[in-house]
């Protein structure tokens, strides 16, 4: 690895950040400075490569933190293991891309210096979340993530839809943060230290409080649900779409909201045989039921970036469940076999999304859309192979993650949840279709598309081909990657081509890929058959999100006002009055502390 | 009764006599008075609980109190300050007129 790679590759992005006010001066500078940072970063993380493949022991180089002689010494430090050098890599790589693809993007913005450095907080919070050795550290730059992911959804603060969203994201993300943090705590009770490596020694001393083994999983796996978006805490994802194209490429689909699959996989390592046969039951079925149902959400979806956000968070569905069929390394292989997949493919799509909405001035609404094909080629192109690789169409890497996925529920026997993600699978690629059906073919449907003029330059051009190729690419590639990932494949345990799960895909295929073509391609039935009737019932279900957020709105936005109005009365505004009951519960707790005391 | 008795007492009537002032009065002038006797009760609290037994004082607290006095008789100022602001915007100093500033 280059010199002190381990604690350079996240510090880097964090120094930078802080320097941009600095590299603002000049314009020039300001846009170049953290783009080469970006590639610096992504060098920094490829070195490290070469050094975690070799296999166990890694490298763990520690300091002392937080020493209190002789009562507490918490060590911190880096850890580098196949899973964290992995992420890593996406982060780096796919987040310099997307800093190549910000120069066009966001050229001319106003407040370009904060994209700027939120962009390059992120990078480096993100990559020190993952190479992290201790929870404590971990949780720390959790919350940064979400800070950044904060900031960064409601960059167009003057737009109100944007100030909202963000305030949402950061809420309904801090609910599962809580559990998250309760679990941090009870682990420390426990053992003593945040480690990993500690913890995994330690599993049996999970006895000072107890149940603490088995509860302490379900509380690392609430703050998942909330990072990664999945149900019931989905709703934040959808709504952070009002944030620039690169953010949602980058935060809100490539790197942030892995942080819980991530979460979930370290979790998974530490565990290992140990794990509580009910958290993996809760993940299998978070993930299907979160996968299944946002899928048919993006079926109905108008904004092309929410399409992409649903089947963000219907794929993070499929890691999780991928994650809860076993306990075993084999599993944690899988679930990042897909993680890659899709961080590739749907960057790609935010990126193809970003090049039109770019050009339309913002517009995202794909009913307006269409026929654009012919002023787009390589995005069009681009966007087609993305939508492959996301429906799961062979050759490209979707359909090789998603085969083992089916494999390894096929084989531990999940039958149900095999089900429900065959079906999310063929839902997939119709949304998919519809998708590139109204986004580029048929007639220009608006007057505002008409005149408007689509470019693509080439700083935008050269990431798509990129991650285009790499989609090709990396589906290929499961064999070494399951080497890297230190699980065995030689006796053909993990990787193989099963006839029947092939079979399975190809089926999913057809069943949603038929119907699509059938009713945007040969409009037999047209598609506003669908906005009546029963079909229109459905319809307006699914595009309500199962009424989720207005739920949430009305129990705990509105409710919670109305509870506030209600207290309220009992502030008269009369200070002598005010006064008179301080006194009073002054005395009751006197004469409390005199009587138990 | 030593004197740690007596700056007990003292102090504990003071804050009490401020409680009291602060319950029953309605004149701003007075509610800032009896903030600030409060204050002065807490400090007189605070000054004899440094005394230690041998008969020395703890200069450490001494040095805290008389900074208190100091930031008591700013509170004072600008009570009185807001004092005289709302009665040339409102003409009267009861506080039960100012029920608007209410949240």
């Amino acid at each position: 690895m280059l010199p002190y790679a381990p604690f350079l590759v996240w510090l880097l992005p964090l120094v930078a950040s802080a320097l941009m006010p600095l590299a603002a001066l000049h314009p020039k500078v300001r846009d170049l400075f953290p783009v080469v940072v970006g590639f610096v970063t992504a060098a920094f993380a490829l070195s490290m490569i070469p050094d975690v493949s070799a296999g166990p022991p890694y490298p763990n180089p520690q300091i002392s933190w937080l020493l209190v002689p002789g009562l507490i010494e918490v060590k911190v430090g880096v850890l580098l293991d196949p899973l964290s050098v992995f992420m890593c890599n996406i982060v780096a790589g796919i987040g310099s891309l997307i800093l190549l693809y910000s120069l066009a993007y966001m050229a001319g913005e106003e407040g370009i210096t904060r994209y700027w450095f939120f962009m390059l907080l992120f990078i480096g919070s993100m990559i020190g979340l993952v190479v992290a050795d201790n929870f404590l550290w971990l949780y720390i730059f959790w919350e940064m993530v979400g800070l950044c992911s904060y900031a960064l959804i409601g960059f167009w603060y003057k737009k109100p839809e944007a100030r909202k969203a963000g305030v949402k994201a950061f809420i309904v993300t801090r609910i599962g943060d809580v559990f998250f943090l309760a679990g941090i705590i009870l682990i420390f009770l426990n053992t003593g230290s945040f480690a990993f490596s500690d913890l995994k020694g330690t599993l049996e001393a999970f006895k000072v409080l107890p149940y603490a083994l088995s509860t302490v999983p379900f509380l690392l796996l609430l703050g998942a649900i909330g990072k990664s978006a999945q149900l019931p805490l989905h709703v934040w994802l959808p709504d952070a779409m009002e944030g620039p194209t690169t953010v949602s490429a980058l935060i809100h689909a490539a790197t942030m909201v892995k942080a819980g699959v991530y979460l979930m996989a370290r979790t998974h390592l530490i565990y290992m045989e140990a794990a509580p046969e009910a958290w993996l039951t809760a993940l299998i079925w978070v993930g299907a039921i979160t996968a299944f149902l946002t899928a048919t959400m993006g079926l109905t979806a108008v904004d092309i970036k929410r399409v992409l956000a649903y089947s963000t968070i219907s794929q993070i569905g499929y890691m999780m469940m991928a994650l809860g069929l076993g306990a075993s390394a084999g599993f944690v292989f899988i679930s990042q076999f897909h993680l890659m997949s899709h961080a590739i493919f749907k960057a790609l799509l935010f990126l193809a999304a970003g090049v039109i909405i770019h050009s339309l001035a913002g517009l995202r609404d794909m009913r307006k859309m269409g026929g654009l094909w012919r002023d787009a080629p390589v995005t069009f192109y681009t966007m087609v192979v993305g939508v492959l690789a996301l429906g799961g169409v062979p050759p490209f890497n979707g359909f090789w993650s998603k085969d083992l996925i089916f494999a390894a529920a096929l084989e531990t026997g999940n039958y149900a949840a095999l089900f429900l993600a065959v079906v999310t699978a063929a839902l997939t690629l119709a949304y998919g279709l519809r998708m590139i059906y109204l986004t580029f073919l048929g007639e220009k449907r608006s007057e505002e598309v008409k005149k408007m003029h689509i470019h693509e330059p080439w700083v935008m051009r050269v990431p798509l081909l990129i991650l285009a190729t790499l989609c090709f690419i990396t589906g290929f590639t499961g064999e070494n990657f399951a080497g890297f990932m230190g699980v065995l494949t030689h006796n053909g345990e993990v990787f193989h081509v099963e006839p029947l799960s092939v079979s399975l895909s190809i089926v999913a295929l057809l069943v949603g890929g038929i119907p699509a073509y059938l009713v945007y391609w040969k409009r037999s039935p047209p598609p506003e058959n669908f906005a009546r009737g029963g079909w229109g019932a459905l319809q307006r279900l699914l595009s309500e999100g199962y009424y989720f957020d207005k739920f949430y709105y009305a129990v705990f936005v509105d409710g919670l006002k109305a509870a506030v109005q209600g207290f309220r009365k009992t502030h008269p505004g009369i200070l002598n009055f005010n006064i008179s009951l301080i006194l009073g519960g002054l005395l009751l707790l006197a004469f409390l502390l005199l009587m138990l005391g | 009764m030593d004197v740690a008795s007596i700056g007990l007492t003292g102090g504990m009537l003071l804050i009490v006599l401020g409680l009291y002032c602060l319950a029953t009065k309605r004149n701003m002038i007075r509610l800032v008075l009896a903030a600030e006797i409060m204050t002065n009760g807490a400090i007189v609290l605070l000054v004899t609980f440094a005394a230690t037994p041998l008969g020395m004082v703890n200069p450490a607290i001494v040095a805290i109190a008389i900074l208190a006095i100091g930031i008591g008789g700013c509170v004072a100022a600008i009570g009185l300050a807001i004092a005289l602001q709302a009665f040339r915007h409102y003409k009267t100093l009861d506080v039960r007129e100012l029920k608007r500033l209410r949240w």
